[in-house]
């Protein structure tokens, strides 16, 4: 999951739709939903069919261009069919449609680790193999592969280079998601774990901003008070590193804290470039797209061997210094694919 | 001024309180007349305790500080312009859930118009004035037709905001803009919002604390105010009073949506960018300082200066939880109980006045 945040809140908002809307009118699908789908050919016997947790996510918009290009590449033709929504109840539909279309292969971000055990469950038993990308199932057994981003190792590299710039030492703060939402948590720990190895280091602060960049502002200004020595703050999504940005720059600590976060969109990328984010951590959605289709291909040839069961990809780390670096500037996401 | 809280607790119009502390009745125990002043007062009590708490517990007493007077009058803008509009709203007994949908939306809309313009090379001034437009244009607009469908098609507020919630908040704002934050917005807006009048009050406080006074009055001293309150106390009785409730009931939503909108600007004024996700769950924090600030959700009841105690309470506790260390998940707790403390505060007082 990329955590952008407003597919939590959109999340909860149909979560009221679907509730309320449906029973009151019936057209909950159509208000929330807003299905797209497009479909890139090539002259073969392979249909690859690619769900992404959502249509308009910048992170899945540069993993769907990923996937083209390796689709292209291998001569396959591929199907991208989703909602505009991280939501469950609306890509499970979606799903079943898919299965009736009877695609060779399903590539699919699926948005609940177990809501949607049973309708994958459904193309494995038709003898269609299925990876899942960016998310998982907890059962992992029925699928091919399993591949998403390193989340512990990014908060890693998140600590590693606040170091590098703090000179090894002072009090760094997080400021996170929420609690139990595994990607976020996950760069959580690996952030804190990290920090441990440096004597002269102390994590001195953990907050949730529940998904708000105004929270994560205020929040931010909070622990610079609290904690003058502070030399850094990580983010560990778009939308609390913008607000935890803001927050060092409003208070005039801006080039003295140290801002590191997650992700690369476009705001988030004009903020590096400004110097009040001075570290993001990217992952990597092109290369999963590809590697997805790839193994699907290698599936479907009869090249078993070559797929991973599991596969982490390694982060990117940008720092305001190389953004205009082509070498970084290519990991940064795409608004169309 | 909070020794005015009293008698515009109960307010000239209120139905189920013919008695503000002043009236002289004969009726009324002693001990019902100070429990009916702790609850005029008690909010103010605990926002002064809460000051005190914090500023006392955190490090070096960090809260009695200029750079903390600037975090939390910045944060309270939006939560403030939208706890203005609610009141108006709860007063009459109504609800507005949709207003932080609409402080996302019209900034994304506006964010996209203000792209557009510059892209076409306006004048950055120009653009500016025009985005501003429109935000507050079109959360009137919204707020105009929620008020409309409530009254014309007699739907439960709860309902049709809820509505627009939905239909704005998880349909139409992320589509704007392909669901991106729109960043190609003039600079002079981050600039606004940076900008200190006399080094200690940010534009866009003095607009939320302009808005606040303005509407205030409006409230407290005119006949819209009394009208307001007429109508949440008994929408028949203002009815046969001859006042006409569903336009005034209109109109009372197109202020909620319009302040929306001025929040959303705000809140673009802030980080100088548009995000479909801003104003995401503020609605309830909005209800909130309502609430607290001693409306009461059957209408009829509620006080602007309480409005804005209420709002600081929220924003002191998560700052407050911060500077002495309290993990941020306790925020949302502490604001629960301290809701379900004030209306339940309010209905034993309400039993007690009925004694």
């Amino acid at each position: 999951m990329t955590n952008r945040s407003w597919l939590k809140g959109a999340r909860s908002r149909a979560a009221i739709g679907v509730a309320v809307l449906g029973l009151l009118a019936g057209t909950t699908l159509a208000v929330t939903a807003g299905a797209g789908a497009t479909t890139t050919s090539a002259n073969t016997k392979y249909t690859i069919t690619l769900i992404p947790g959502n249509t308009v996510d910048p992170f899945y918009i540069t993993m769907h261009y990923g996937a083209i290009q390796e689709a292209k590449k291998l001569g396959v033709t591929l199907k991208w069919v989703g909602a505009t929504q991280w939501e469950p109840s609306v890509q499970i539909p979606l799903v079943k449609s898919v299965l009736a279309s009877k695609p060779d292969a399903l590539v699919i971000c699926p948005t609940d680790v177990v809501a949607l055990f049973n309708p994958i469950d459904e193309f494995v038993k038709a003898g269609i193999p299925v990876i899942a990308v960016d998310n998982t199932l907890k059962n992992t057994s029925i699928l091919t592969s399993a591949i998403s981003s390193d989340n512990y190792q990014g908060g890693e590299a998140a600590a590693d280079a606040i170091a590098k710039l703090a000179h090894d030492k002072g009090q760094v703060a997080v400021v996170s998601v929420e609690q139990g939402v595994s990607t976020t948590d996950l760069r959580q720990s690996g952030f804190a774990y990290e920090m441990k190895k440096y004597p002269d280091m102390k994590l001195v602060a953990l907050d949730y901003d529940m998904d708000s960049a105004t929270t994560a502002e205020t929040q931010t200004r909070s622990i610079l008070l609290a904690h003058p020595a502070l030399v850094g703050i990580f983010g560990t999504n778009g939308y609390s590193v913008e607000g935890v940005g803001k927050g060092v720059d409003a208070a005039g600590m801006k080039g003295k804290v140290f801002v590191a976060g997650y992700d690369a969109e476009p705001a988030q990328v004009a903020l590096l470039k400004q110097g009040v984010i001075n570290i993001l951590v990217i992952q990597n959605p092109a290369e999963e797209g590809a590697l997805g289709v790839q193994y699907a291909y290698d599936y479907l040839i009869g090249h078993k061997s070559l797929i991973k069961k599991s596969v982490y990809l390694p982060n990117v780390v940008a720092t305001t210094t190389n953004a205009s670096n082509p070498k970084i500037s290519q990991y940064f996401y795409k608004t169309s694919a | 001024m909070p020794l005015r809280l009293p008698s515009a607790l109960t307010p000239p119009g209120t139905v189920t309180e013919g008695s503000g502390p002043e009236a002289e009745d004969t009726e009324r125990s002693a001990l019902l007349n100070a429990v009916d002043r702790f609850g005029d007062f008690w909010v103010l009590g605990v926002f002064v305790i809460m000051v005190l708490v914090f500023g006392l517990l955190s490090p070096s007493h960090d809260l009695f500080t200029r750079a903390s007077w600037l975090n939390i009058s910045q944060y309270a803008v939006e939560f403030l312009l939208l706890a203005v509009g609610q009141t108006f709203v709860i007063i009459t007994g109504g609800i507005d859930l949709s207003d932080g949908a609409v402080l996302g939306f019209t900034g994304m809309v506006s964010g996209v118009v203000m792209q557009d313009l510059l892209s076409a090379h306006a004048n950055s001034m120009l653009t500016t004035v025009v985005g501003f437009a429109t935000a507050i244009f079109l959360g009137a607009g919204i707020g105009f037709v929620n008020g409309f469908l409530i009254t014309r098609l007699r739907l439960p507020p709860t309902i049709v905001t809820l509505g627009s919630l939905t239909a704005i908040g998880a349909g139409a704002t992320p589509l704007i803009n392909g669901g991106n934050e729109v960043v190609n917005i003039p600079s002079q807006i981050g600039t606004i919002g940076e900008t200190l009048i006399a080094n200690w009050v940010y534009v866009p406080v003095l607009v939320a604390g302009v808005s606040c006074v303005v509407m205030g009055l409006v409230l407290h001293r005119t006949r819209f105010g009394l009208r307001t309150y007429a109508i949440g106390s008994n929408s028949v009785g203002a009815r046969r009073a001859g006042i006409s409730v569903d336009n005034h009931l209109v109109w009372v939503y197109t202020i909620s949506g319009l302040l929306a909108g001025v929040a959303g600007m705000m809140v673009m004024a802030n980080f100088t960018d548009a995000s479909p996700l801003s104003g995401q769950n503020d609605e309830l924090n909005a209800i909130a300082a309502v609430v607290i600030g001693g409306a009461s959700l059957f209408g009829g009841r509620g006080h602007m200066l309480g409005t804005v105690v209420g709002t600081f309470i929220i924003a002191l506790l998560v700052t407050g939880l911060v500077l002495v260390g309290v993990s941020g998940s306790w925020q949302e707790v502490a604001t629960g109980v301290i809701v379900i403390a004030a209306v339940a505060g309010d209905q034993v007082r309400l039993r007690l006045a009925e004694r």
